[in-house]
């Protein structure tokens, strides 16, 4: 599902990552972990093609992301769910829609929009709080919206970065459930974290970071 | 449906939503550019009107020939056989002194009670020439001149002469719209473009959302443009409104001095004022796509 080869980010002077290579199967569970700075969160913003200046090679599917031209960014990003620490929901909008807007942007039918949202926020756990803004939400139901909204689309790929960082330990272990689901469902999960609890807690496949260097 | 044909429902809602969110800041807009379309339609209505008292006045190219006092009948009909004959003329009506202070008294309407006082009709008989309209309008100093040099007549007005007047006054305000509506289109189109640009700037969160989302660039900046037709849509119809309320206004409330009936003015027609209401909305658009055109966000 994905593949870097040799990949080096810089900024300016600054190295995120240097000599990159990895490799994630489709269906697998990894984490990439690493303490603050390891270049985590720059491997994702590379799959997303949030970053698209970089050394190397990077295949996400079958999209070579070097050569992929911008028109086709945002089918790239469509076929991706992202959950990110800060669960990035909109204020001013309602459970229901931050969810429903993935489905929008896929040009999915309103009557069909209704019926999956409500699938999908049941499947989080986040039935009956349709209506409620996410700010009147605890840290944990934010980040099920968030997850909700991620696999809303039924993505091949799901990225996650330190999903779990604001939330305590009970809450982590609830959304690493959730994320084993959604890969149980079918898609390929690959989430940063810089946890010894979860890496701990879990035997999934970890490619571990240090200063921008794969070390295991 | 097909994908891009659902989209449209959520363009509206997300722009209408839009509109709602930043209320006070659209309302601002939507007044100054109401404004300075009110400003564009006023030359146009001012135009409109000027122009159709041009063609009116010249239309049929007529002259009034005031006769000399006391003329004896035969002298006044002697008169008016020689009038006749003018090249060029096709009809040549009397108008008494009665008749001339009759119309007066009709034209003065409940103030006629000025003239009871009058010991002698001051008006003079006159005879109204009509001309043939493709008359040759180089020809008509000469005319005046042979008309003037008949004997038992007074003085000749001619309509041509504040006519010509008139065009000029017409030429005057269209250029002076052109100019104006240059300059207005260029504000409303700032003006736009500084509302939307500061509803981007305040939502780039959202944008960065969207398009990490795999929102494709039109998907995001179409509810903005929209947003921008929608605020010079709303402008252009307050203006034509403050326009028809003007037009009422001067229309029913103006009365020159003496009761004589001013001309009628005419509201634009259909036509402009769509245009009117559709300029709005076409500046709305290139305010907003200008706005757009530096991105924001991811």
């Amino acid at each position: 599902m994905i593949r870097m080869f040799n990949v080096t980010k810089r900024y300016g002077g600054h190295i995120a990552l240097q000599g990159v290579t990895l490799e994630v199967e489709t269906g697998e569970m990894v984490f990439v972990a690493g303490p603050s700075g390891a270049g985590k969160s720059t491997v994702i913003r590379l799959i997303t093609a949030e970053e698209r200046e970089f050394e190397g090679q990077i295949l996400v599917g079958r999209q070579n992301l070097r050569r992929m031209p911008a028109r086709l960014i945002p089918a790239l990003r469509r076929s991706i769910g992202v959950v990110f620490q800060d669960f990035k929901l909109l204020p001013s909008r309602t459970v229901f829609q931050n969810v429903a807007l993935r489905l929008e942007i896929d040009g999915v039918p309103s009557a069909v929009v209704g019926k999956k949202v409500r699938h999908v926020l049941k499947r989080v756990g986040l039935s009956g709080r349709e209506n409620a803004f996410p700010l009147e939400l605890s840290g944990g139901e934010q980040q099920r919206v968030a997850i909700a909204r991620a696999i809303a689309g039924d993505p091949a790929l799901v990225l996650a970065d330190e999903p779990t960082g604001n939330l305590d330990l009970d809450l982590t272990m609830d959304i690493l459930e959730l994320l084993e689901e959604v890969n149980a469902s079918g898609a390929t999960v690959m989430m940063a974290t810089h946890s010894r609890d979860i890496l701990e807690s879990r035997d999934h496949r970890v490619i571990r970071l240090e200063q921008g260097r794969v070390v295991s | 449906m097909s994908r891009f044909a659902r989209w449209p429902v959520y363009y509206l809602k997300t722009a209408l939503e839009g509109l709602r969110r930043n209320l006070a800041l659209n309302l601002v807009a939507v007044l100054t550019i109401g404004l300075a379309l009110m400003i564009l339609g006023a030359f146009a209505f001012l135009h409109v009107n000027l122009e159709r008292v041009v063609v009116s006045s010249t239309q049929a190219l007529s002259f009034s020939i005031y006769l000399k006092d006391g003329l004896a009948p035969r002298d006044i009909e002697e008169t008016r056989r020689k009038v006749s004959e003018i090249p060029g003329a096709r009809s040549v009506t009397l108008v008494t002194k009665e008749q001339a202070l009759a119309d007066l008294r009709n034209r003065l309407g409940n103030q006629s009670g000025l003239l009871d006082g009058l010991d002698e009709n001051p008006l003079p008989a006159s005879l109204e020439l009509i001309l043939a309209p493709d008359l040759d309008r180089r020809r008509l100093p000469e005319l005046t001149a042979r008309l003037s040099a008949l004997p038992g007549v007074d003085d000749v007005s001619f309509a041509w002469d504040w006519a010509d007047k008139l065009k000029a006054l017409v030429r005057f305000v269209n250029v002076g719209g052109l100019v104006m509506g240059g300059l207005l289109f260029l504000a409303i189109v700032f003006i736009i473009a500084g509302t939307i640009r500061l509803t981007v700037v305040a939502r780039r969160d959202e944008l960065y959302i969207l398009r990490l989302m795999g929102a494709t660039e039109s998907f995001v900046r179409t509810p903005f443009i929209l947003e921008g037709v929608f605020q010079g849509l709303l402008g252009g119809l307050l203006a034509l409104s403050g326009l028809a309320s003007g037009h009422l206004m001067l229309a029913t409330q103006i009365q020159l001095p003496l009761g004589l009936s001013l001309i009628r003015l005419v509201f634009l027609p259909l036509s402009w004022s769509l245009g009117l209401v559709l300029v709005g909305g076409l500046l709305g658009f290139l305010g907003s796509f200008l706005s757009l055109s530096r991105r924001v966000g991811l």
